[in-house]
């Protein structure tokens, strides 16, 4: 059944469809396992108990995402606040533990590559994370935040210069 | 003529048309700086993509029984998401014979209900069996003057009806009446 265009779509088939790029785009902006989870299941309560149907599986995909970025955002923010001190002292004690010294410099590069797309700007952040983890094109994400095509690959291409100025890709380790 | 680093971003995600692709390409061979533009996109991506999360089939699953649990997703619900499956042409069905049996309830009620005779001294007559007379009855002195009784007590007995001419309540406004004018 194609249940991009069936009307009578069920929860569960919306659920399988979005489930995979839901997670991944909520993963990648909290980077918690258990929380992206929490809020997965928050995102499709909500779906679920919503009064008025979305008319097509396409409608409620780009309607999920866009509640689950929402969340996402918003519970790193409240997270950042409340446990911006623990953090900080939890990463000067973070002591590696590995003796491997390539997986060593994998992992940090792998932090550095993250941490890199956290410090960008929330709009540029979004449309990566969108692009990259949630390998969505440009008229999915053009319509998840309701901007324009054109607006989605100008702060694509943005993004991209400002996380290659912050990783300066030619120190990082080849992987 | 290079391209900008915009239309090499959207070349990179493999957002342009195959006639915009080809050109591109075609560029790429010759030009060194548009090349190297397209690798640090590529190498960036590749960046990105080794951090990704791996993925665990078991959380789609894990997430799904939660959602299973904490709403009513699973269970047969036809009706408002309601634990009562109730089709709506039943419940119309039901509520129309609540209706019916409301209305004529009502409509019974008002055609038993009780039509009270009350005793109007001025038209009742007293029929009797041995004077086969109608005997005004106005007032209870106007009966006895009628017998000629002035300082003679005299025994009444009236009878009621068979019919329900009592007030559900308090005595029948008949002998009410009676009572009034005799007492008077």
């Amino acid at each position: 059944m194609d249940v991009e265009k069936d009307q009578s779509y069920t929860f569960r088939e919306v659920y399988e469809s979005v489930f995979p790029v839901l997670f991944k785009v909520v993963y990648h902006i909290i980077r918690d396992k258990g929380a992206a989870e929490d809020l997965c299941q928050e995102t499709f309560i909500r779906y679920y108990n919503k009064k008025i149907p979305l008319p097509n599986v396409t409608e409620s995909r780009y309607w999920l995402i866009r509640v689950a970025k929402n969340l996402a955002f918003n519970y790193r923010k409240r997270k950042q606040r409340e446990q911006f001190a623990v953090e900080r002292v939890k990463q000067d004690g973070l002591k590696v533990q590995e003796d491997n010294q390539e997986a060593v410099l994998k992992k940090e590069t792998l932090s550095i590559v993250r941490d890199a797309v956290d410090l960008l700007p929330v709009k540029y952040k979004t449309v990566l994370i969108l692009k990259e983890y949630g390998e969505l094109n440009y008229r999915d994400i053009a319509k998840i935040l309701h901007i324009s095509e054109n607006n989605v690959k100008i702060r694509i291409y943005r993004a991209r210069v400002l996380l290659e100025k912050k990783l300066n890709i030619g120190d990082l380790y080849v992987l | 003529m290079c391209y900008d680093g915009l239309t090499l971003s959207a070349y990179v995600d493999g957002e342009l048309d195959e006639i915009e692709s080809s050109a591109i390409e075609y560029h790429l061979k010759s030009c060194t700086e548009c090349s190297e533009k397209v690798s640090r996109f590529a190498a960036l991506h590749q960046q990105l993509e080794v951090s990704k999360q791996p993925e665990n089939s078991f959380t789609s699953d894990i997430v799904w029984t939660r959602i299973v649990h904490s709403t009513a997703v699973g269970r047969d619900l036809g009706f408002w998401h309601r634990g009562v499956n109730v089709s709506p042409a039943l419940l119309f069905g039901l509520s129309f014979v609540f209706l019916a049996v409301i209305g004529l309830t009502f409509v019974l009620s008002r055609n038993n209900s009780i039509d009270f005779n009350v005793a109007d001294n001025t038209n009742t007559v007293f029929p009797s069996d041995k004077f086969p007379l109608d005997i005004p009855a106005d007032s209870i002195e106007t009966v006895l003057s009628y017998f000629n009784i002035h300082d003679e007590t005299m025994e009444v007995s009236i009878q009621l009806s068979d019919s329900s001419n009592f007030a559900i309540h308090g005595e029948p406004r008949f002998l009410k009446k009676v009572d009034y004018v005799a007492g008077r």
